[in-house]
């Protein structure tokens, strides 16, 4: 017979499945008080794996554990042994081994880079990497002279000639479409993408292409078009190799994905989509040159138009959620949960106007009347992608992959005066200073019902303003806040609670995307529509958007787009890019909005993260010198933003005035700690610039 | 197909099974990374750094049926190093103190989460293999060292210690 000690000692074994003997379950029947303890043993551990499921291993890990597990190099004993060779041999081999890594690193640019190597290795300032005068000189004269030649490397081949029958186009799209390895960047994409900036083809834009479908990551999909010659597109060899292409057919290729990219491509009538499986299998569904006719169906539906999804994550499925995406047998099928099932949405309507869709649906709605076939970028699928996934399984329509690059993209342009810009008095409806003038963050949860901002008037009454900003509405969490710094120093917040709406002015029910954009538009003009310019007339403002890694790409795209509002004016200074370098963007800002003068001197680069050994480095590139410098440890998890910070502190020394944005990707931004916003905000003010608006969208645990 | 299989083919070079094995193991090495880091960003980190070093050295691996052991040992080096790296200066300014990552719980952890990431770090390995594996305990021995009784120990201790934090909540 047990006695209530024993059985109480042996309850965790027995709730977890571990043991189970009849005694037990005997004295637990016949004993009040051990049953009640069992009870609260079984219910601490549902919730303990309830909530420790929301810390499961992110997509991003699994990624990279899979990666891990295909490029480390294998070398088991016997071809170890192997590797002993007698001496003459292996010194022979060892000199055509050096020769051809050699050979292959030359077209990479990236050791040889000046301040590659020899950087300092606290991490070298922006100041010091500056370029002078005389080097711009010598890099222009250098890309003049490297622009008449014919470049071919081992693994590209420049078109030589315009293709026949391909419109040409006023419009570079720079894309590069780059595979991470181990951590690793694909050297070949960043090969590329330096050769044909040196060789005088650096008339482009860079397509940064969102997560159309929902939240998550940014997609990695670019493309390079060379201006000369619409439509052709450079890839990296592998992966034109898993498309299937051939080098003769890349100058009829632009490769796409996501609604802005589309729109262009429809306009040049040369569309290529592809895709990638979660085991990074390609499919190329569709090749444009004409527009096919498609039979339709009653409803204006292409009746080609398929469902094509090849490739398995059998472990973790789409955006490491096995419960919301099956596919099998060439369908794709969504779990109809309460979220998930579309009939739950009645905001998902294949009936429902492009204007009013999200990126992935337009881009949908487009391919669904021009394509037979089409295969769409989805980055991960969350509550909007599942949405748009299920009505464009309903459709018969693609969507498809994930992936995830750790990139940042910075510009850097001198700020002409004369801008008008945000804040007002309006705008700060519940301020809060500390008394060291830096920003104490207003920390609230957000509950259902109208985003709204308290203003504590001096009387002790309080009001209410209705407010919007851009985040995931789907988590019910949100920490948002605009923080201005005025130009007496202090810093002005505005803390608001968010939560979403449900409930477009016409009762339907948005997605979140649509309901962040029409938020973030509102509370935009509610900014803007105050006015605000500083005692001289004329205000410098940086917009920093600081994502997180759940932050979903539209919506910090969105927020881009927003700044086109006519009523903000902040829009003007987002992309200091020079319009003669850059004739049409992805971004088009408007020009005609008080925009009279363009920027004095822009300067675009590239931030990149990169694995040198066990080490994390940041490079730099692009129309500046390089910069490489190891990430800050300090700042473990946020090396992207350590990156950014660096570039960010050089640059405002110079008199710059920085623009930039930290895409959302796996592993590289996270969670950005408010200490962090505030280091940040304290740097920007010590700097000088005297206005900083940060819109920050806190991650959504998983 | 077992571990040892597994891993056998993976030394050969088998790409299916090394993803196999990275498949497998993935929500393990993470726990342990967990369990030493706390932090999920840097869990993230050690993780992937872990199992970047293990099947850079897998071939070194003489018992492939020690191959959980040996990758969690793997973790908890590789989590030394961390610790063991000095921070550098980030040559930021004076201010650079905010920057730096306090290890302060995410605010959206729920009280069970937060109960469980004040555990000790064997509790907390314990736990999460039991858990959010459905390891059994001789399991969990065998890759942690130690004797089945001793790993029921810790687990028990460990709910117990929940409970506790919990009931405070």
């Amino acid at each position: 017979m047990l006695s209530c000690h024993d059985v109480l000692e042996a309850l965790p074994a027995i709730e977890t499945g571990e043991a189970t003997t009849g005694d037990v379950r005997d004295h637990l029947a016949t004993c009040r008080s051990c049953r009640a303890e069992a009870e609260a043993v079984r219910a601490g551990l549902d919730g303990l794996r309830r909530e420790l499921a929301a810390l499961a291993p992110t997509p991003f890990l699994e990624d990279a554990a899979l990666e891990a597990a295909r490029s480390a190099p294998v070398a088991s004993g016997p071809q170890r042994r192997a590797l002993w060779l007698p001496a003459g041999i292996a010194m022979a081999a060892a000199v055509v081994l050096v020769a051809i890594l050699v050979l292959a690193k030359l077209p990479t640019d990236e050791a040889t880079a000046p301040g590659a190597e020899d950087t300092d290795p606290s991490g070298p300032s922006l100041v010091a990497y500056a370029p002078t005068a005389a080097q711009v000189a010598k890099e222009r004269a250098a890309r003049q002279a490297r622009a008449s030649e014919t470049y071919t490397t081992q693994f590209y081949r420049l078109p030589g000639a315009p293709m026949p029958g391909v419109a040409m186009i006023g419009q570079v799209l720079l894309t590069e479409i780059g595979k991470k390895h181990g951590g690793m960047l694909h050297k070949r994409a960043q090969a590329a993408f330096l050769q044909l900036t040196n060789n005088g083809r650096d008339r482009f834009v860079t397509l940064q292409l969102g997560s159309p479908g929902g939240g998550g990551t940014a997609c990695k999909i670019r493309a390079l078009v060379n201006p000369q010659y619409a439509g052709s597109v450079l890839i990296e060899e592998p992966l034109a190799r898993a498309l299937g292409l051939h080098e003769h057919e890349l100058p009829r290729t632009i490769t796409i994905g996501g609604d802005t990219s589309m729109r262009a491509a429809a306009a040049r009538g040369h569309v290529r989509v592809g895709s990638f499986t979660g085991d990074a299998d390609i499919e190329v569904v569709l090749e444009g040159g004409t527009m096919p006719a498609v039979p339709l169906t009653g409803g204006g539906v292409p009746q080609a138009l398929r469902l094509v999804i090849r490739g398995e994550r059998p472990d973790s499925g789409f955006a490491g959620n096995a419960t919301r995406l099956h596919h099998a047998h060439g369908r794709a099928f969504v779990v109809a949960d309460k979220t998930m099932s579309w009939k739950n949405r009645p905001d998902v309507d294949p009936e429902i106007g492009i204007e009013s869709q999200g990126p992935l649906k337009a881009a949908l709605s487009f391919h669904a009347g021009t394509y037979p076939e089409c295969l769409v970028f989805l980055p991960s699928l969350d509550m909007g992608g599942g949405g748009t996934l299920a009505w464009a399984v309903r459709m018969e329509r693609v969507a498809l992959s994930q992936k995830f690059e750790p990139r940042a993209q910075v510009t850097i342009a001198r700020v002409w005066r004369g801008r008008t810009a945000i804040p007002s008095r309006e705008s700060v409806a519940h301020t809060r200073a500390d008394k060291d003038g830096l920003v104490s963050f207003v920390h609230q949860r957000g509950e259902r019902g109208p985003l709204r901002a308290r203003e504590v008037r001096s009387d002790g009454s309080v009001r209410w303003h209705d407010l919007v900003l851009p985040g995931d509405s789907t988590a019910q969490r949100k920490d948002v806040a605009f923080v201005r710094v005025l130009p007496d120093g202090r810093v002005a917040l505005r803390g608001v609670e968010y939560a979403p709406w449900t409930k477009n002015a016409r009762g339907v029910p948005m997605q979140p995307h649509q309901e962040a954009e029409t938020k973030l538009r509102h509370a935009l003009s509610k900014v803007a529509s105050a006015g605000g310019r500083d005692a001289e007339g004329a205000s410098k403002v940086t917009l920093w958007l600081l994502a997180s890694k759940t932050t979903p790409w539209h919506i910090v795209e969105r927020v881009m787009m927003a700044c086109a509002h006519p009523d903000v004016k902040l829009a003007k200074l987002k992309f200091g890019i020079d319009r003669s370098k850059a004739p049409a963007t992805a971004y088009e800002m408007p020009r005609d909005r008080g925009l009279d003068a363009p920027p004095l001197e822009a300067q675009t680069f590239t931030v990149r993260l990169v694995w040198k050994g066990d080490e994390l480095r940041y490079r730099a590139k692009g129309d500046i010198p390089s910069i490489e410098g190891p990430c800050d440890s300090s700042l473990r998890g946020f090396p992207m933003l350590d990156a950014v910070i660096r570039l960010a502190k050089g640059a405002l020394a110079k008199g710059y005035v920085l623009h930039g944005k930290l895409h959302p990707v796996g592993g590289v931004t996270k969670d950005i700690p408010y200490e962090v916003v505030r280091g940040l905000i304290a740097r920007m003010q010590a700097s000088g610039v005297d206005q900083v608006l940060i819109l920050n969208t806190p991650p959504r645990r998983r | 197909m077992t571990n040892e299989a597994l891993v056998r083919r993976a030394q050969a070079g088998d790409i299916p099974s090394r993803e196999a094995l990275a498949r497998r193991w993935l929500s393990r090495v993470y726990g342990a990374a967990l369990a030493r880091m706390r932090n999920p960003a840097d869990a993230d980190d050690l993780a992937q750094e872990a199992l970047l070093r293990a099947f850079r050295g897998l071939a070194k691996l003489k018992d492939p049926a020690r191959f959980g052991p040996w990758l969690l040992q793997i973790v908890r080096n590789a989590a030394r190093d961390q610790y063991r790296r000095p921070a550098r200066p980030t040559a930021l300014g004076e201010q650079d103190g905010a920057l730096e990552d306090d290890g302060s719980e995410p605010a959206l952890d729920g009280d069970a989460v937060r109960a469980w990431r004040k555990l000790p770090g064997d509790e907390r390995l314990v736990t999460w293999l039991r858990i959010m594996d459905g390891l059994r305990f001789e399991d969990i021995a065998e890759l942690t060292g130690g004797a089945k009784s001793s790993v029921y120990r810790t687990f028990r201790k460990g709910l117990a210690r929940l409970r506790k934090e919990l009931s405070r909540c």
